[in-house]
């Protein structure tokens, strides 16, 4: 059984003050069900992926709110796992795909986060830790010790910390619905104000309104990309019950799953999209998903091997960095955009990876282009 | 968790016993400079994970202290959060330097 992108569609991403979160849900929703040539009655069921608009946008039942979009009010759930909410929507759609409770469904994730202040969408973002054993954190400041922990043991650097920022800057300018269409230098990078030591401003993605949708279908559809492979790991909510903070096993083991059921090797992906949250949350990503060996990932990323004309394309959409982080939009905005790109004939086998919190959960996919 | 919640803040004290006094070594450490709003009176301040043997956590440093990965520290009970008017004073368990080490 073959599940395929049907259609995709991504809204803007950036502060986006003309639309409320609801607003951003429709337009998703609405532009893949128009992008896959489907009429809305086609839907059989709806996997809505949203972190936290009960706390951002005071309104929760996302579902519900997604569902009565449609005449036939499909069967709808909505699906949170932080940062992660995304790529587990598609997990869950795909399993309801797979075991043949439908055959048509859409995957919608969207945030809405800068209607509140940033002091309050910090306190928002730490609840992606463990609330109790983890008080007085925040989301830059677990990967700031993930940061710590990974130079101290390989030698990764400043500058090679900020080499990842530019390159996914510089890959922002050709994505159409990036949040920063800026270029940046690593003296700027380098210079920007810490946030969480040793993570500056430019090393962190930012605040975002933006949504994305995907329709999944295991009707035959020419022409259209499919999904070879999937994977999903866990790990300790805390980093105080990881057994390293240099490596992220739950992106090890997703991306184990992926490779298994794709029977793609990481050396025949052509381009992924990674989860960077942080500068040191890419570099970890490159290394977990096999793309470069266990430390090396500052230094490839330093010397291009990480870009166009490198050894793999990590992140073509400017990633959470450049081309935005709304939460619950970003797994399905990674598989969205990589659908486009293969749709574009640009790249043909491609991953995406997404994370939630400090790595606790990992959900990785694989794509390809269907030739017939 | 939010120590300023009545319910939580008993919840969180009956801990209170397990790790005062106790003492361990840095892991790893990292200074946050933009908190959250409720610690926002503290900043900067280190958040710490540590070695206790058995057992590793994560805490809070006391006050400015700057931490590094081997430094010896004992837990202390400080505020975690800056109280509002309205609400109970919401102590809990930080880390500081051990200048008692035995």
């Amino acid at each position: 059984m073959t599940i395929t992108i049907a259609g995709n569609y991504i809204t803007r991403f950036g502060e986006l003050w003309d639309q409320g979160l609801t607003d951003l849900l429709i337009e998703a929703s609405l532009g893949a069900v128009k992008n896959a040539n489907l009429e809305s009655s086609q839907i059989e069921a709806v996997f809505v992926a949203n972190m936290a608009g009960g706390n951002f946008n005071d309104q929760r039942h996302l579902n519900a709110a997604v569902s009565q979009v449609f005449f036939h009010h499909p069967p709808a759930m909505r699906i949170e796992g932080a940062c992660a909410s995304g790529g587990l929507a598609l997990l869950a759609a795909e399993h309801a795909l797979l075991a043949g409770q439908y055959q048509t469904v859409l995957v919608v994730g969207a945030e809405k986060m800068l209607d509140v202040t940033t002091s309050v969408a910090t306190k928002i973002l730490a609840t992606a830790a463990d609330t109790t054993e983890e008080y007085g954190s925040t989301f830059p400041g677990l990967y700031a010790m993930l940061a710590r922990a990974h130079m101290s043991e390989h030698g990764t650097t400043r500058d090679q910390l900020s080499s990842v920022a530019v390159k996914n800057h510089l890959h922002g300018l050709t994505n159409p619905y990036a949040q920063y269409k800026t270029k940046i230098s690593v003296e700027q990078v380098n210079q920007s104000p810490l946030v969480s030591d040793p993570l500056r401003l430019l090393d962190c993605s930012p605040l975002t309104d933006g949504a994305a949708a995907v329709v999944l279908t295991i009707k035959r559809v020419v022409k259209k990309p499919i999904i070879i492979g999937f994977g999903h790991g866990q790990d300790s909510l805390t980093l105080a019950g990881r057994k390293k903070l240099t490596t992220l096993s739950a992106t090890v083991n997703a991306a184990k799953q992926a490779y298994q059921r794709s029977t793609i090797t990481p050396t025949q992906v052509q381009v992924a999209e990674v989860h960077d949250c942080f500068t040191i949350a890419e570099i970890l990503a490159i290394e977990d998903l096999g793309f470069f060996k266990l430390g090396a990932g500052g230094k490839a990323s330093q010397t291009g091997k990480t870009t166009h004309g490198g050894k793999i394309v990590i992140n073509p959409s400017g990633g959470l960095k450049a081309s935005g982080h709304p939460i619950g939009a970003t797994g399905i905005k990674q598989v969205a955009y990589l659908a486009q790109q293969i749709e574009k004939s640009a790249f043909n086998v491609c991953l995406a990876h997404n994370v939630g919190g400090s790595g606790a959960t990992a959900v990785v996919h694989v794509l390809k282009g269907s030739k017939s | 968790m939010n120590p300023t919640n009545p319910a939580a803040y008993w919840r969180l004290n009956k801990t209170w016993q397990k790790w005062l006094g106790k003492r361990g070594t840095v892991i790893v450490a990292t200074t946050i400079r933009v908190p959250a709003e409720e610690q926002s009176a503290f900043a900067p301040y280190d958040f710490v994970l540590i070695d206790f043997g058995k057992e590793k956590h994560s805490f809070m440093g006391v006050g400015h202290e700057s931490f590094q990965p081997g430094d010896q520290v004992r837990c202390v009970l400080r505020k975690l959060a800056q109280p509002s008017s309205a609400a109970i004073i919401p102590y809990g368990i930080k880390v500081t330097k051990d200048l008692c080490q035995v």
